[in-house]
């Protein structure tokens, strides 16, 4: 009974899911701004891939990292511990 | 003066002049990129500002205002395209200038006219704000309604297209804002049982759909124009002879700009509009007026830049935004807990001088970012406008989603931007809108204190003479279709009977 509540609660809550799991910001904008891009007739995969993945790591960089605003992580959030360390400059 | 000299200190910490020189940075290039205009940069930017200090905050978002303003006349003088609307008049005396291979002087002329402007301005907003907010401390509940009222009236005179439009955008606006709980009694309004519409839709939302994501709509569907006409920069200083001839024209301007900016309602767009008008009524030679006069690139650009500055006074002293971008700086501030309105002087006078200090700082760095950096702003049109067009839109969902960390907001956005998109299709004007957004809950709340204290009788607004004479302005600005009609009507048949 609590698994259905659960489900439930997934859908409703989140727009990007994949199986149980929420892709969350990183993967959702990258998947998002590749399929804006190419609607707005950018022809050039090579293009397609390099602006939205920038776009999409930019601006968790700038938000999340540098800004303090928290993205919604999904299913990454099992990589936190990139987080901390040297992995990431900020 | 020991206020202005405090607020340099504060303009001149590090930070603050890093915040001033990005916000510069910023505003030029979104005046030099068609179809993402200051309002909508600013809401943009929101979001960037939540963790920073209140002063730098503001530093850096009227940075971009005004940076906006300069930025605007290059791509009008080079290519024809009017980077935000404050430069559509620039356009037509720029472009032709550039044509006639005076791109330089004309460059030149609005980069130290807007200059001489924003100093100005500046000047006149250090004198004169602090006694209009020492006047304005006297005001209680009644005369802020009144004066929230003229404001909203006058800013939907002054709104661009049909009175009528303006009207109805500022009543959905005046509707939009009662969306939650009454700030008196209490009592839930059109949230139709939805609970994240009890705290009503948030200004920093709506602003992003308005004018974020309304304005990538409407811009994609414009066909792009990238015709960069090629041109040698070559003496981008103006000769003797073409200062001899405008340095009048830049200060009119200048004044003009300063006093149409203070107006609710006023503004950059309308400020260049009239100067325009007025040099060409004034000059001895108005043939040459679209044919390449050097008045009708110096006047407009100095009034633009004199109103941005200026617009910043009612904000700052009333709390009474007078027009899109000063919105959403007034957003800014009450994100930062800070109520613009005459209190602001004495409770945050580090914030007011500082900001005015940096605008002097802005100024100068703006007229040493512009000049020589005119080569890369324009290679930066070259840049295709859906690139642009995603960033803002991804920056827009997160902005709004970063309000209260609801996705339910992400949705409000996307549906105003819709809404504004169909506004602007249909000739609405977007500002009205959102200004009768802010004003609204002020001039209910005032409403409702005022009758409260008058026992329910309505007739305190016009005992009081100051929010008497207030409506009667709002009143005479309401009626100013109907004079003007009646004026032209008696006009007619007279020139029929003589």
């Amino acid at each position: 009974m609590a698994a259905v509540v659960d489900i439930n609660l997934d859908i409703r809550v989140t727009r990007f899911q994949f199986g149980r799991e929420r892709l969350g910001f990183v993967i959702g904008t990258l998947i998002a701004s590749g399929l804006i891009l190419r609607i707005l007739s950018v022809k050039s995969w090579r293009v397609l891939v390099i602006t939205s993945l920038g776009l999409s790591i930019g601006t968790y960089l700038l938000f999340d990292r540098l800004l303090g605003i928290d993205l919604p992580m999904g299913m990454l959030a099992r990589f936190h511990f990139m987080k901390s360390g040297l992995f990431w400059i900020f | 003066m020991t206020n202005l000299s405090s607020g340099f200190g504060v303009a001149l910490s590090p930070l603050n002049l890093l915040c001033a020189a990005l916000g510069a940075l910023i505003g030029t290039a979104i005046g030099v990129l068609p179809g993402l205009g200051p309002p909508a940069t600013v809401a943009l930017l929101l979001p960037v500002t939540y963790k920073m200090e209140p002063a730098s905050a503001i530093i850096m978002l009227a940075g971009i205002f005004y940076g906006a303003m300069y930025g605007g006349s290059t791509t009008s003088i080079l290519l024809n395209i009017p980077g935000e609307a404050a430069s559509v008049v620039t356009c037509l005396d720029g472009y032709k200038m550039a044509r006639q291979g005076r791109a330089g002087a004309a460059l030149g002329v609005s980069a130290i006219g807007s200059f001489f402007a924003g100093t100005i301005s500046v000047l006149g907003l250090s004198l004169v704000a602090p006694a209009i907010a020492s006047f304005a401390l006297k005001f209680g509940p009644p005369e802020y309604f009144s004066l929230v009222l003229l404001g909203l009236m006058m800013a939907v005179y002054l709104s661009e297209g049909s009175i009528v439009k303006g009207l109805a955008m500022a009543a959905l606006g005046l509707l939009f804002g009662t969306v939650g709980i009454d700030p008196v009694h209490g009592a839930t309004r059109f949230t139709f049982g939805v609970s994240r519409l009890l705290d009503g839709f948030d200004f920093v939302v709506v602003a992003m759909g308005l004018f974020g994501i309304a304005e990538v709509l409407v811009n994609l569907e414009a066909p792009e124009i990238r015709d960069i006409f090629k041109t040698s920069l070559q003496g981008l200083l103006p000769t003797r002879k073409d200062w001899r001839r405008c340095w009048a024209s830049v200060a009119r301007g200048s004044f003009l700009g300063f006093f149409i900016g203070v107006l609710p309602g006023g503004g950059a767009i309308i400020s260049s509009f009239i100067s325009y008008a007025v040099e060409k009524r004034i000059s001895k030679h108005p043939e040459e007026f679209g044919r390449g006069a050097i008045e009708g690139v110096a006047a407009p650009e100095a009034a633009n830049n004199a109103a941005s500055t200026s617009s910043f006074i009612p904000l700052l002293t009333l709390g009474i935004p007078g027009n899109a971008t000063i919105a959403m700086i007034f957003v800014a501030l009450m994100i930062h807990g800070i109520r613009p309105g005459p209190m602001l002087l004495q409770e945050h006078p580090h914030l007011f001088w500082g900001v005015v200090a940096s605008m002097y700082i802005g100024n100068l760095m703006l007229l040493g970012l512009n000049l020589p950096l005119i080569g890369f702003w324009v290679r930066m049109l070259r840049v295709p406008y859906h690139f642009l067009a995603v960033v803002v839109v991804f920056i827009c969902i997160i902005g709004a989603y970063s309000v209260k960390n609801a996705v339910f907001d992400i949705g409000t956005m996307l549906a105003f931007g819709v809404t504004g998109y169909l506004m602007r299709k249909g000739g609405f004007p977007p500002a009205p809108l959102i200004l009768a957004m802010i004003l609204g809950p002020i001039l209910e709340r005032s409403l409702q204190q005022s009758l409260i204290s008058s026992g329910g009788d309505p007739s305190l607004f016009i005992e009081k003479p100051i929010s008497a004479a207030l409506l009667a302005v709002a009143a005479f600005v309401m009626l100013t279709p109907v004079w003007k009609r009646m004026w032209k009507l008696r006009r007619t048949t007279r020139e029929r009977a003589g």
